[in-house]
């Protein structure tokens, strides 16, 4: 079975080095991509050949809501809208990755057709396992 | 004998010197004589059984005859009234140029009342003056110009008017009372005040002076239309109306439209209720609520960022302790010491930030000390401690207001602290200098104080969003507590807080402070010495 790619979009050094840490022991997910803000995120996934539709799976993101500047939600937007527009890649399966479990952010997630889930930080080997399912599900 | 029956039924040859004006009488020639014993006698019954007060009176203003009402009205026995000059009866004021009046209607009698609409008098024996209705009619077939008077004693009707009158100022309510032709013929005191004009300045004049000028071409239609077709009722239908005073400043008002039946033709009482307070509270309740309505969205905001940036470190420090604890189990000491320093750094950090949460939260709930402040010495003192003395950054200062300022002290130092630390934060690398310039000046009601940088800028669309709690709009954005914490202090101390800024030009960020009254004087005072 081919491995996951991945991205996680999180401006907290911290909170990406834990989710580099926990997913390399879990050999399912390939190296951890990392992007700092929702526009360099925009920026890879249109124009690095690696994150576009033409691998086997589809891209599996991490994305957190509050960063400064873009938050992940508007990120999100932004990458629907592209995704129409330009008729761009659209092989992707969003998961929202947030310290919140507030009810407003979960309700605003099921918004997105790109969200398949949530998952609250911090990530561990529960977390791990969670987001393997949602994104076979 | 003859002289009896021409002055009328009783002697009056012994009363010589009670004629004050019978100088002016002349003398007459006995044909004209003749002719006054006969309508003496013609109108003699008719004046006897008249209830009505009356007097015959000669074209040269003789009284030839008067009814007994008259001389009870007047207190004068007929011996001692006939043959005198009808102007013993006028008060002072007129008497003097009364023949001139009686000459004038002579000229042109006809039937019609005395007075053209001015209060008419009359002064009896004893001096009293009381108020007349009169009536003058050239005596018919008469070859001489003689008049019969008739004088209704309207003394009641006069303290009715004055009650009534007296009425209407006690009312609260404005009431202006318009004609069918729009004229002004009452106004009550409420309505003069309210106006701010006097009474005599409304009477007789267009009701439109009264109404703003956009509604003045129109008011005239609305008033016939009301005449025409009268039912008590509210002006305006509905609509929000505003009268006019003399300033010409306009208030709202509510008006109740009553038409009224005189003998003068129909007109229309109008009731003024000044809105003014009512509007201002119904104005100052929209305001709490919004106000209100302001702070439940703050807090609602607070409720939701605490739960993201209260949690986030939290969620962190648990995701590397559980790291941690894999990395014991495999023996990477290092890796664990790496990320116990960590945590402890998060943990200071959240430390720090709970503490500037709760400054913000407690703004405005303790009192702090007002003091004289030296605004300079403020920006120098922080400007050392943000920079240590060393910035790349050029502060430039332009203070022209007058010192001293009366204001709390640390608030004060908070907001320069914050402005300034997030110039100096934004400065453009790709600018050689850097300069953030503080200005000031005193404005009507306090200070103006403006802190300006060449930094990078901030975006147009962010403009509302720095002022926002726990909003970091990039990498150099501190804690998202910084703007929020001087916006609120600044809010609380009656100020204003703006911002005007072009990507790559600069930012500038200035605010008021409201000086108080009492303090403000004082300064001034000191200011000036």
């Amino acid at each position: 079975m081919n491995k996951i790619p991945v991205i996680v979009v999180d401006d907290e050094t911290i909170d990406r080095y834990i989710v580099k840490r926990q997913l390399a022991k879990c050999d399912d997910f390939e190296q951890v991509l990392e992007a700092t803000t929702g526009a360099e995120f925009l920026e890879a996934y249109f124009s690095e050949p690696r994150l576009m539709s033409q691998q086997s799976q589809p891209l599996l993101v991490l994305m957190d809501i509050n960063m400064p500047q873009m938050s992940g939600f508007e990120t999100i937007e932004e990458l629907q809208r592209r995704m129409e527009a330009d008729s761009g890649p659209d092989n992707v399966i969003i998961l929202m990755f947030t310290s919140s479990n507030n009810p407003e952010d979960r309700a605003k997630a099921e918004l997105f057709p790109t969200v398949k889930g949530y998952v609250v930080k911090p990530l561990d080997e529960v977390g791990v396992q969670a987001i393997r399912a949602l994104y076979y599900a | 004998m003859c002289r009896e029956i021409l002055r009328g039924s009783v002697r009056v040859a012994d009363n010589n010197t009670q004629r004050p004006d019978i100088s002016a009488l002349g003398v007459r020639p006995p044909i004209q004589r003749v002719y006054h014993m006969l309508m003496i006698e013609k109108y003699r019954l008719a004046f006897d059984i008249s209830p009505v007060p009356m007097l015959l009176i000669a074209g040269d203003g003789e009284i030839l005859l008067a009814n007994s009402g008259f001389l009870e009205l007047f207190e004068y026995n007929a011996s001692e009234l006939i043959g005198l000059s009808v102007e013993v009866l006028v008060p002072a004021p007129t008497r003097e140029h009364h023949p001139e009046l009686r000459n004038a209607y002579h000229r042109v009698p006809t039937k019609r009342s005395m007075g053209a609409g001015r209060d008419l008098y009359g002064v009896t024996k004893s001096g009293n003056v009381i108020p007349l209705e009169l009536g003058l009619e050239p005596v018919p077939d008469s070859e001489e110009p003689m008049a019969l008077v008739a004088a209704i004693d309207i003394r009641q009707r006069k303290a009715h008017e004055v009650r009534l009158r007296q009425a209407m100022d006690a009312a609260a309510s404005a009431m202006v009372m318009v004609d069918h032709k729009g004229s002004i013929v009452f106004v009550n005191q409420a309505a003069a005040k309210l106006f701010q004009y006097e009474e005599r300045d409304l009477m007789g004049k267009r009701v439109e002076m009264l109404v703003p000028e956009e509604f003045q071409r129109a008011h005239p239609v609305y008033t016939s239309s009301f005449m025409s077709n009268s039912t008590a009722r509210s002006m305006g239908l509905g609509r929000d109306l505003f009268a006019r005073r003399r300033d010409g400043s306009q208030f709202p008002v509510e008006i109740a439209l009553t038409p009224v039946d005189t003998p003068e033709g129909k007109m229309v009482m109008s009731t003024i209720i000044d809105l003014s307070e009512r509007v201002a509270a119904a104005e100052e309740v929209a305001r709490k609520s919004k106000e209100l309505e302001a702070l439940n969205v703050e807090l609602s905001h607070f409720a939701y960022s605490a739960s993201h940036d209260l949690k986030a470190p939290l969620s962190s420090i648990v995701g590397l302790l559980n790291i941690c604890l894999q990395d014991l189990e495999t023996n990477d000491i290092d890796e664990v010491r790496a990320n116990m320093s960590k945590v402890m750094e998060i943990s200071r950090r959240s430390a720090d930030k709970i503490e500037a949460i709760l400054t913000v939260a407690r703004a405005g709930r303790d009192p702090v000390e007002r003091s004289l402040i030296q605004l300079e010495e403020i920006v120098q003192e922080t400007w050392l401690d943000l920079t240590g003395g060393k910035a790349g950054t050029e502060l430039l200062l332009d203070l022209d207001h007058k010192d001293p300022v009366m204001s709390e002290q640390t608030t004060l130092k908070v907001i320069i602290e914050n402005l300034l630390s997030n110039a100096l934060r934004y400065s453009d690398p790709k600018k050689s200098e850097h300069t953030i310039r503080v200005s000031s000046r005193t404005i009507d009601d306090g200070l103006h104080v403006a802190v300006s940088d060449n930094g990078v800028g901030i975006p147009e669309e962010n403009h509302d969003k720095v002022f926002l709690m726990f909003k970091r709009l990039d990498e150099r954005s501190g804690d998202g507590l910084g703007l929020a914490l001087v916006k609120k202090q600044i809010d609380r101390l009656g100020g204003e807080i703006t911002l005007k800024s072009t990507v790559g030009h600069g930012a500038e960020f200035s605010f008021t402070l409201p000086g108080e009254d009492e303090d403000l004087e004082q300064d001034s005072g000191d200011s000036r010495r």
